[in-house]
């Protein structure tokens, strides 16, 4: 019960309450623009936190990951383009809904629906943490690196393109790691004697340019059609009007909140997915599972639900093992490592301040989305019209403040920008950005808990294997990349890629 | 899924992808640059066998990739139409990006003042969509100095944080 306590009443009895507010209506404006999304805000306001303590960084930063997934509800209802890939999935049954007319009706499903699933989550994250951060403090360097090696597998083989490609960005990501000082002999490696690589390339510029910069390069080669794509407007009144009639839907509501948590504490998977197994559930389970597609509201329900869940989920293992669950997750990582923050199983016990301020914001900035979303979806409807050819050279400037500002050199620039031609021809040529970003964030625990697991073991391999835990997420990382291959074969599956996930 | 559903997207086929063999160079890089790491002292593994080992996955599955497309660009001779259509947007990338390295230039190199550099950076780029009409022009004009002292202001005297 204290626990509750602290953590509910933090936030809001500090200034941590306005960055969390300002952030979560940050990400719903974010992610209601197409092509940009909750995870390029984050990684652009980064520098931003510099200054700040990190409960303030956690709390702009959580509001902003919160808000990017459900603000992409809004094209995705209205003109049938997800504004985050988290909402793709809802716009195969929001969308039809609005063409019926059904706007008020749709968008009161989604935004209940989102706050429904968050708050699910969240009640997961409260109750497992705890529990899992025990069982987590027994943990020794073997287990930390089969959990590292699950993660990039799950990430490798789910996220999206072909087991083959998730692989290779998943490594390539990890080897981006290495130059630099070896952080264990304290030998320079692969510097290839340029003195500026010495300390490494610049986490964050790396992130801004593969995560933002190429979004923008994509986005630059896409906007070639008509730059307004305005849809139809809706009233709050017609969406308040609906709210209370959606009884019916407490079933599917929990069951996607559930879904979404369970496919977020998975490392490495986004909402994207989470909503489409949801859906697939949903329709699966459905006495007329052929209406789905057509515009049924449970099919709203499932998406939105566990979309916003997976958030919460994916915490899970970021508070308690400090492996990455998205994406947003790994920004979020990088964000507490500029501020010397190490989560993991001594999160808690080192820094319980910060632990709390997780907590809190996971938890009310669902309650701000809720509100933000109620009050404002006429105005974010009309953010849909945005001139690309204004917004993309203005994010432009955001990326080259964004990778000056953490040394205060033109360096992290030049890489920020090469690393922004890296992403834009992964994506073009189909490596999926997400085994790559979190290969970046893992690779050094992977190759640190190795060493140190060998060091302990006077270089004896069996132990990584005789640990029950640590040959379970060995085994079961073994096994998901086996059906990964037997799938691709059994299937004859080529290139098409699947979702794409960016966060 | 509905049939036209949007996270079906457009995927191009070509035997060689050129970032896969972009890849395997770089993974043939670490194994020889690894060669010259020195021995380890401290530890049983030292610094050379994680990137080692890392080359040698990328340079593998990076075969894998490239045999995988040979056996599929079997046949398959409709690349032609695809690239070309990819193209302009790719240019359109291209040229954007080449004036937003000029806007980093212009700062590191000849020392241009930030809300100049970024007035000028951004009226060039939005210029270069090629959808600019008197109206947008007059509104532009005003619309970016204004923002560009705004960021110069809220950076520097509000967040403290330096700028170009």
């Amino acid at each position: 019960m204290d626990l509750l306590t602290t953590v509910l009443l933090e936030i809001v009895t500090t200034p941590q309450i306005l960055y969390l507010i300002v952030g979560t209506v940050l990400g719903v404006v974010a992610g209601a623009i197409p092509g940009i999304n909750g995870g390029m805000l984050m990684v652009l306001s980064l520098p931003l936190t510099f200054y700040m303590n990190s409960q303030s960084a956690v709390a702009l930063l959580i509001g902003m990951y919160v808000g990017g997934v459900s603000g992409g509800m809004v094209p995705a209802l209205l003109i049938r383009i997800p504004g985050s890939p988290s909402s793709i999935v809802t716009t195969f049954d929001g969308h039809p809904m609005v063409v019926r007319g059904e706007r008020g009706r749709a968008f009161a499903l989604a935004i209940t629906a989102s706050f429904i699933g968050g708050m699910i989550s969240w009640i997961f994250l409260i109750t497992l943490s705890p529990l899992l951060t025990r069982v987590a403090l027994g943990f020794s360097d073997y287990e930390y690196f089969a959990f590292v090696v699950m993660g990039i597998a799950f990430i490798a083989t789910i996220s999206g393109g072909t087991l083959l490609k998730g692989t290779m960005a998943a490594i390539f990501g990890m080897m981006v790691a290495i130059p630099g000082i070896d952080q264990v002999a304290g030998v320079p490696r692969l510097h290839f004697d340029f003195d500026w690589l010495l300390g490494g390339f610049d986490l964050l510029a790396v992130l801004i340019g593969v995560f933002a910069g190429s979004q923008l390069l994509l986005l630059s080669a896409k906007s070639s059609g008509p730059e307004r794509a305005a849809g139809p407007s809706v009233g709050i009144g017609e969406i308040l009007r609906s709210i209370l009639p959606l009884r019916r839907h407490i079933i599917g509501l929990l069951r996607g909140g559930v879904i979404g948590t369970w496919i977020g504490i998975l490392p490495g998977i986004g909402a994207s997915v989470g909503s489409l197994v949801a859906y697939g559930v949903a329709r699966n389970l459905s006495q007329e599972p052929e209406r789905f597609g057509t515009g049924i509201e449970e099919g709203v329900v499932a998406s939105e639900s566990a979309n916003n869940a997976t958030v919460g989920g994916a915490l899970v293992p970021l508070i308690t093992i400090g492996i990455p669950g998205s994406i947003g997750d790994a920004i979020l990582i990088s964000a507490l490592i500029i501020h010397n923050v190490q989560v993991g199983p001594l999160f808690f016990q080192n820094h319980p301040e910060v632990y709390y301020a997780v907590l809190g914001s996971a938890f009310w900035s669902n309650f701000v989305v809720l509100a933000a979303m109620l009050l404002c979806v006429p105005l974010l409807a009309q953010l849909i019209d945005l001139p690309r050819s204004i917004l993309i050279p203005m994010l432009w400037v955001f990326c080259v403040i964004g990778a000056f500002a953490t040394n205060n050199n033109f360096d992290d620039v030049w890489v920020m920008f090469g690393f922004a031609v890296v992403g834009f021809l992964l994506e073009r040529f189909e490596f999926p950005l997400g085994p790559f970003v979190i290969g970046l964030i893992l690779g050094p625990l992977a190759e640190r808990t190795l060493r140190a697991g060998l060091m302990a073991s006077n270089g004896d391999y069996m132990p990584f294997i005789l640990s029950p835990v640590a040959a379970a997420a060995l085994g079961l990382s073994a096994a998901l990349i086996a059906w990964s291959l037997w799938r691709e074969i059994r299937t004859g599956r080529t290139d098409k890629s699947r979702a794409d996930d960016p966060i | 899924m509905p049939p036209d559903s949007p996270m079906k997207h457009d995927t191009k086929r070509s035997a060689w992808n050129p970032v896969t063999i972009v890849l395997i160079g770089l993974g043939v890089l670490f194994i020889v640059a690894s060669r010259g790491l020195p021995a380890p002292r401290f530890d049983p593994l030292g610094a050379a066998p994680f990137p080692t080992a890392l080359g040698w996955l990328i340079v593998m599955l990076g075969t894998g990739d490239l045999l995988r497309g040979a056996v599929r660009a079997w046949g398959d001779s409709s690349t032609e139409d695809e690239a070309r259509v990819g193209a302009a947007g790719t240019a359109r990338s291209a040229f954007i990006l080449l004036l937003t390295v000029l806007y980093g230039i212009s700062m590191a190199l000849f020392g241009l003042n930030f809300a100049v550099a970024t007035t000028a950076y951004l009226l060039a780029a939005s210029s270069a969509f090629g959808r600019m009409t008197l109206r947008r022009s007059i509104v532009l004009l005003i619309f970016f100095p204004i923002f560009s002292l705004a960021l110069d202001y809220l950076f520097k005297s509000v967040v403290y944080i330096d700028l170009p």
